[in-house]
C-alpha cells in the first residue's frame, strides 16, 4: 500500500501544483476581501476531495489499471489506499485551510469568535469525506466515459433525493419539518460536528465496503 | 512454473480454449494474430479477469491465492498498458523501492540511461517506444522469477528491439531457474529466443512445438499440380492452393528433400508455419 500512496502523492504533486498554488491564492484574495474564513476552508477542503476520485481517472488513463495489477497490490490493497488516502488528503487540506483561515480571521479582526470559527470548520471535514464516500464507489464502479457521465447523475440525483424528502416533509402534518430545524438549532456547532464526524465514519464504512465489492468483481 | 489446464473464457462472441505449460529455464512463446487470444489467456493467469472452467497453477498456486510475496516474483508487460502517463521515471522510482524488495535501484537507473528513457519527462510524453522499454526495465529489475511479457517489443525499431531481446537473455543467463512466457507478432523476436512456442488461433491453440523442431523440421514444399498428385501425403500438415499448384507444409522436410529432389521444400520459418496452419487445408 506504501507504493500505491506514494504514486499518488506524486500525481498530487504533478498535477495538483497549480490546484493548491491557485487554491492558497484565492485563499489570500479572498482574506484581503474580508471574506468569511469558513468559505475559504470549505472551498479548500471540498476541492482536494475531489482531487482523491481524480487519482481513480488517472489510474485509468490509457489503461494503466491493468498493469498496476500486475504488481504486489491486491485489490483489497488498492481500495484501502484510496481511503486512506482520502482521510490524508482531506484532513490535511483541513488542517492547513483552517490555520489560513484563523490567520484572516485574526488579521480581520471579525467579530465572530475562534471558538465559532473553529467548531463551525469542524463540519466541513466530515462532509467532505461524506462526499468522498459517495463518489469513491461510484468513480470505481462506472470507470472511463461512464465514469465521467454518472458523476454529475448521482450529484444531481443527490440534490433531487434532497428536494424531495423536503417536499414530503413539507406536507406533513404537525411541521415535522419545523420540528427538525427547531432540534438543530437548539444543538450547538459542536453537537452538530459529533453528528457529522459520526455520519462520515459511518458513511465511509459503507463506502469501502460497496468500493471492495466492486472492485472484487472489476474485471481489467 | 506455470501450467495453465483447460482454460475457457467465454465473452460474447469469442471463447477462450487453452492448455499450455512454462518449465523452469525455459522461455516460451506465444504467437497468434490479433484477437486471437493471447492477451486473453494473460490477464487470467495474472487474476485480473474471472475465467468460466479450467484450472491454472503459477508458483503451484491459482492466480487468486497468490500472495504479495508471490507477486514479487512475476514481472509482468501488458500491451497497450503501464504507469500512469501524469507520472515521470523518477516518480516511478520511489513507488518500485515500496512495492518490491528486492527492486535494483542501480540497474534500473542505468538500463533508463543506457536505452535513452528520460527521467524527468511525463510518460504520457513517451514515444511508444520509450513506453515499451520502460516497461521492459521495470520488470526486470526486481529479481523476479517469472515475466510474463504481453508484445513487449511492440512499437520498437529493429535496434531496440534487438536490445530488448538481449535483455530477456541477460536475465536468462543470470539464473537458471528463471523462465518467460512471451507473446508477440513478430515471429522473427521469438525464433530467436524461445524454446518452445505456442500457437493461437481464435481462441484456441493449435500446435505447441519446440522452436528447434519447428524451424529444423518444418518445411514448405511447393509443388506443381503433377508433382502434388505424386505427393506422399504421409507427413503433409496442411495444403494451401496457389497460382503455380500447391504449398504444402510438412514437419519431416529431409523425408520429402531425400525422396523428392525435384520438388522445392523451403525451411519452415515461424511465419510460413503460421500462415498455413491458420489458413491451409487439412488433407
Amino acid at each position: 500500500m506504501k507504493g500505491l500512496l506514494i504514486k499518488d502523492i506524486k500525481l498530487l504533486k504533478n498535477q495538483g501544483k497549480t490546484l493548491i498554488i491557485t487554491l492558497f491564492v484565492l485563499g489570500i484574495v479572498w482574506g484581503a476581501m474580508n471574506a468569511n474564513p469558513l468559505t475559504i476552508v470549505s472551498y479548500v477542503t471540498v476541492i482536494l476531495a475531489i482531487f482523491t476520485v481524480s487519482t481513480i481517472s488517472y489510474d485509468e488513463y490509457e489503461n494503466c489499471y491493468l498493469f498496476l495489477f500486475t504488481l504486489p497490490v491486491t485489490r483489497k490493497q488498492y481500495t484501502v489506499e484510496k481511503y486512506v488516502f482520502t482521510l490524508l488528503l482531506v484532513v490535511g487540506a483541513w488542517l492547513i485551510s483552517m490555520a489560513v483561515g484563523i490567520v484572516i480571521w485574526a488579521v480581520q479582526g471579525m467579530e465572530t469568535s475562534l471558538s465559532e470559527v473553529v467548531l463551525g470548520g469542524c463540519l466541513i471535514a466530515p462532509i467532505a469525506l461524506l462526499f468522498d464516500s459517495v463518489l469513491i464507489p461510484v468513480r470505481l464502479k462506472f470507470d472511463g466515459e461512464r465514469g465521467k457521465l454518472v458523476i454529475p447523475i448521482v450529484a444531481g440525483g443527490v440534490a433531487l433525493l434532497v428536494v424531495c424528502i423536503y417536499q414530503i416533509l413539507e406536507k406533513i402534518p404537525g411541521n415535522v419539518l419545523g420540528d427538525l430545524v427547531a432540534a438543530a438549532n437548539r444543538l450547538g456547532v459542536g453537537e452538530l460536528g459529533a453528528i457529522f464526524g459520526v455520519a462520515a465514519v459511518v458513511a465511509l464504512i459503507i463506502s469501502f465496503l460497496c468500493s471492495m465489492h466492486v472492485m472484487e468483481k472489476k474485471e481489467f | 512454473m506455470l501450467e495453465i489446464n483447460s482454460l475457457v473464457k467465454n465473452y460474447r462472441d469469442f471463447t477462450l480454449k487453452c492448455t499450455m505449460k512454462v518449465e523452469r529455464g525455459c522461455i516460451t512463446g506465444l504467437v497468434g494474430e490479433n484477437g486471437a487470444g493471447k492477451s486473453t489467456a494473460f490477464k487470467a493467469l495474472l487474476g485480473l479477469i474471472a475465467y468460466d472452467g479450467g484450472e491454472i497453477r503459477l508458483f503451484g498456486k491459482s492466480p487468486a491465492e497468490l500472495t504479495r510475496e508471490d507477486r514479487e516474483k512475476i514481472g509482468a508487460v501488458m500491451t497497450g498498458s503501464g504507469f500512469s502517463g501524469y507520472l515521470k521515471v523518477k516518480d516511478i522510482v520511489p513507488v518500485l523501492e515500496a512495492m518490491y524488495t528486492g527492486f535494483e535501484k542501480e540497474k534500473f537507473m542505468n538500463l533508463c540511461r543506457k536505452m535513452s528513457v528520460p527521467s524527468d519527462k511525463f510518460i504520457k510524453e513517451f514515444s511508444s517506444g520509450m513506453k515499451a522499454k520502460l516497461k521492459v526495465i521495470t520488470a526486470i529489475t526486481h529479481r523476479a522469477d517469472f515475466l510474463i511479457l504481453d508484445e513487449p517489443t511492440v512499437g520498437l525499431d529493429v535496434m531496440s528491439r534487438e536490445a530488448i531481446l538481449n535483455l530477456l537473455r541477460e536475465y536468462m543467463e543470470e539464473n537458471e531457474e528463471r523462465a518467460i512466457l512471451i507473446s508477440s507478432h513478430i515471429s522473427s523476436d521469438l525464433e530467436g529466443l524461445c524454446d518452445d512456442i505456442y500457437m493461437i488461433h481464435e481462441g484456441k491453440i493449435i500446435l505447441h512445438e519446440d522452436t528447434d523442431v519447428l524451424l529444423n523440421e518444418y518445411g514448405l514444399i511447393k509443388a506443381s499440380p503433377e508433382q502434388f498428385a505424386g505427393l506422399d501425403r504421409k507427413h503433409i500438415l496442411r495444403v494451401r492452393r496457389e497460382s503455380y499448384g500447391y504449398d504444402c507444409l510438412t514437419d519431416q522436410k529431409r523425408y520429402y528433400r531425400e525422396n523428392y529432389p525435384d520438388i522445392v521444400v523451403e525451411n519452415g520459418a515461424l511465419d510460413d508455419v503460421i500462415m498455413m496452419l491458420t489458413g491451409g487445408k487439412e488433407l
